[in-house]
């Protein structure tokens, strides 16, 4: 990817030397670092990861909603309500309208939905298909749509809000994305642009800016230089380390913590990483603060102590500890054996090979930092940076100890799906075959439990099991740092990096 | 010519005796003092990890200034026996060698090495690799036309008719006549290398953290170009001294060799 990113960096510059800034009066040109949608001309919202753009444009809307604390709230739809294990009906709000004018109806939901399952359509998504694990669906007059799941699934609200699940109508040349939301979709190049213009009859009245642009940004770096040559009018994920000053040149700064979470798979199968006591040594003498300072200014991320964003949604009260003294006990506790500057663990050196991928800056220099954090305890780390496959790859092999990823925790909002893939025995992305009877059993019981006091006692024990267990290791929550032209008001950073632009988006007189 | 020379001496005393040299451990991780401005304890600054750059300079050198050295030996010796297999082989081995070599010429180097790189994943194995098979052809282009003329030359043709193996007449008649042409195209050669080694490493296909390298210290900066500029100038500036030294002790050794043979 990384040949891949930096042609398409060549191809933003010659585009953007050709491409006005604002092709439009009030328009929003927006460079981001991450602009993946398929390579069609009209990028279904429903397949793959399209859904983030146009619901972050807001071209399109889902049915229900994450806001700005992570809380569920019902977004095209009235309400939502359970009438058994499997069923749930959900009740549109009244006089909902696709772009090209006609009713969002009960069948036009089911008939927007149903493609996600049909393997051979564009809209075809097997990870949404199974977060939705319909059994079917059915209309119960205009307004309200019932739907049948194989099995009782508390996260069902919340895959409700995955991007992926867009209500949209019937496409034509006109409106081929035919969605909801306040911006109608124009045009998609990929890796390049994407363009969307303002859709006058949106139900909670007209948008505040006329068209908005995204366009791709290779790293930061040029992104910051775009924005200052006045190419751009906003940019996301602007480089922590410039913040301050460009803040002090009169641009607007935002900047939040997300729920995007930088943390290390372990290799719980095989090697060091293997004993408990290690990977908890390991996961406390992380200096998270240390990392974030240097690596992100102080301002682009929160020490992480467990997996969700501290104070948002479904994080539980797990402190973040540094604490090099204890590391060592630990190590001890676990029968290593200190000779010199060096431990020897099962009549070896304790060696950690740290591997990462290179297409998020902040990667490689964490896994700098924890390299010189273990050796600063007497732990030999060897870093490897290259393709996420390859890092992937290398720890479900037993080739690597440690795999240095960043992914958001809670893109439904939902706290089981994400870690369902990642930590249940047979999970999806548990590349670390990590395996613990009691944790399979807990987010089996917090899919299976729909009363949300209970649910979140059993996510609070999970993310204990975490802590204790070090399944895996956070280091920190990303806070995106963004920046926009001085007058951008309707804006704010949102956790799930899913919302961008709303309605209320627009540039003040 | 003798500023050349001592210029180009001066980045082969820093390659060899940059460790010894450096003031601080490169790998010396300092938060307190990241991306710090040249000062009386830091000469050149600290970068984002508050590591001395001058340190990471001098041990850097090693590094690209090293591998450039090895990868243009390696493409040397690689060229000169292909080159010597097309110029004394009949016809047969000449055309099929020599469309080889246009074959491997036809591709552009640096994306060759990429694509190399990128296939076989980031380390300082994969960047030897990748840049010593794009880095061979020219020197089998001149091995093979400078043998080519060789080849009808009376002392060469007695050698032959005297039995001696091609091995020998390679040896005693050959490469003494092409060492000086080869000398000059392996200067051009070992400053195209460096470039090509900055330029794998800030495509983050260099050498793997926390090791310093040049061009891996210039992709670690670009986040910082903004806010502290002089990260990527010193390292941009040591590729573009130690290039230009090396392509200047070219020119003059050309000159020199020239001068010699008229």
């Amino acid at each position: 990817m990384t040949l891949l990113k930096n042609l398409g960096f060549a191809a933003l510059l010659a585009f953007s030397a050709a491409m006005p800034a604002s092709a439009r009066e009030n328009s929003l040109t927006i460079s981001s670092g991450f602009l993946h949608f398929s390579t069609a001309d009209v990028p279904d919202p429903r397949a793959g990861y399209n859904g983030w753009i146009s619901n972050q444009t807001g071209v399109t809307e889902t049915l229900m909603g994450i806001d700005y604390d992570l809380n569920l709230y019902p977004r095209l739809a009235e309400s939502i309500e359970q009438s058994a294990p499997t069923t749930w009906r959900v009740t549109l709000r009244e006089g909902l309208t696709f772009h090209d004018g006609a009713p969002v109806t009960a069948q036009a939901v089911i008939d927007s939905i149903a493609p996600i399952s049909l393997e051979g359509h564009t809209g075809h998504n097997t990870r949404v298909a199974k977060l939705l694990d319909l059994a079917g669906m059915s209309a119960d007059g205009a307004r309200a749509v019932v739907f049948e799941t194989n099995k009782p699934n508390a996260a069902f609200p919340w895959t409700l809000s995955d991007p992926g699940i867009a209500i949209l109508g019937a496409s034509s040349d006109e409106f081929p994305i035919n969605a909801t939301g306040p911006y109608v979709f124009r045009e998609a190049v990929p890796e390049q642009l994407y363009r969307a213009e303002a859709n006058a009859d949106y139900r909670l009245g007209p948008p505040g800016l006329a068209e908005v642009r995204v366009v791709f940004a290779a790293d930061p770096a040029s992104a910051a230089l775009a924005f200052e040559a006045g190419e751009t009018d906003m940019v996301i994920n602007y480089p922590e380390t410039d913040f301050e000053r460009i803040k002090g040149t009169g641009a607007l700064g935002f900047s939040a913590p997300t729920a995007r979470l930088y943390f290390y798979t372990v290799n719980a199968a095989s090697g060091p990483m293997a004993h408990p006591l290690v990977r908890r040594a390991v996961s406390i003498a992380i200096d998270r603060q240390g990392i974030v300072d240097a690596v992100l200014a102080g301002v682009g991320g929160v020490p992480a102590g467990t997996v969700f964003p501290a104070g948002k949604g479904w994080a539980a009260d797990i402190p973040v500890t540094f604490d090099m003294a204890k590391a060592e006990a630990l190590l001890a506790e676990a029968g290593a054996v200190r000779e010199g500057d060096r431990w020897m663990l099962d009549g070896a050196v304790l060696e950690i090979d740290i591997v990462t991928y290179s297409s998020r800056a902040a990667l490689a220099p964490t896994a700098e930092l924890t390299q010189a954090f273990l050796q600063a305890i007497g732990v030999k780390a060897n870093v490897r940076v290259g393709e996420y496959g390859t890092g992937n790859d290398a720890i479900a092999a037993g080739d690597a100890d440690m795999f240095l990823q960043a992914w958001v925790m809670t893109p439904q909002g939902d706290p089981g799906a994400v870690l369902e893939t990642l930590l249940k025995s047979d999970g999806g992305s548990n590349s670390g075959r990590y395996t613990n009877a009691e944790m399979d059993k807990l987010l089996e019981d917090g899919r299976l439990t729909f009363d949300q006091d209970e649910r979140a006692r059993i996510y609070d024990k999970v993310q204990e099991i975490i802590a204790s267990d070090a399944a895996l290791i956070p280091v920190f929550h990303v806070s995106q740092v963004n920046v926009a032209k001085p007058g951008l008001t309707g804006y704010a950073v949102h956790p799930t990096e899913t919302y961008w632009i709303t309605h209320e988006t627009r540039f003040s007189e | 010519m003798r500023s050349v020379l001592a210029l180009a001496l001066i980045f082969i005393l820093l390659a060899v005796l940059g460790p010894v040299l450096a003031p601080y451990d490169p790998a010396a991780i300092n938060i307190p003092n990241r991306l710090g401005p040249p000062s009386a304890d830091w000469l050149l600054g600290t970068d984002a990890l508050g590591r001395d750059i001058l340190s990471r300079l001098l041990h850097g050198a090693r590094w690209s200034l090293g591998l450039a050295f090895l990868i243009s030996v390696i493409g040397l010796c690689i060229g000169t026996v292909v080159g010597l297999v097309a110029a004394q082989g009949g016809k047969l081995a000449d055309w099929s060698v020599m469309r080889t070599t246009d074959t491997f010429l036809a591709f552009p180097e640096l994306v060759a090495a990429v694509v190399i790189a990128g296939l076989l994943g980031a380390g300082t194995g994969t960047l030897i690799l990748a840049l010593s098979v794009t880095g061979w052809m020219r020197y089998a282009r001149v091995v093979r036309g400078i043998g080519l003329a060789l080849k009808s030359r009376g002392y060469v043709v007695q050698a032959k008719l005297a039995g001696m193996s091609p091995l020998v007449i390679a040896h005693r008649h050959y490469i003494p006549a092409m060492m000086p042409s080869l000398i000059v195209v392996w200067t051009g050669m070992f400053a195209h290398t460096i470039l090509g080694i900055s330029a794998l490493g800030f495509l983050g296909f260099g050498v793997q953290p926390p090791t310093a390298e040049w061009g891996t210290m210039l992709l670690d900066a670009r986040i910082h170009i903004r806010s502290t500029p002089l990260q990527m100038i010193w390292p941009g500036l040591a590729v573009a001294i130690s290039v230009l030294a090396i392509n200047l002790c070219g020119d003059a050794l050309r000159d020199s060799l020239a001068a010699r043979n008229s």
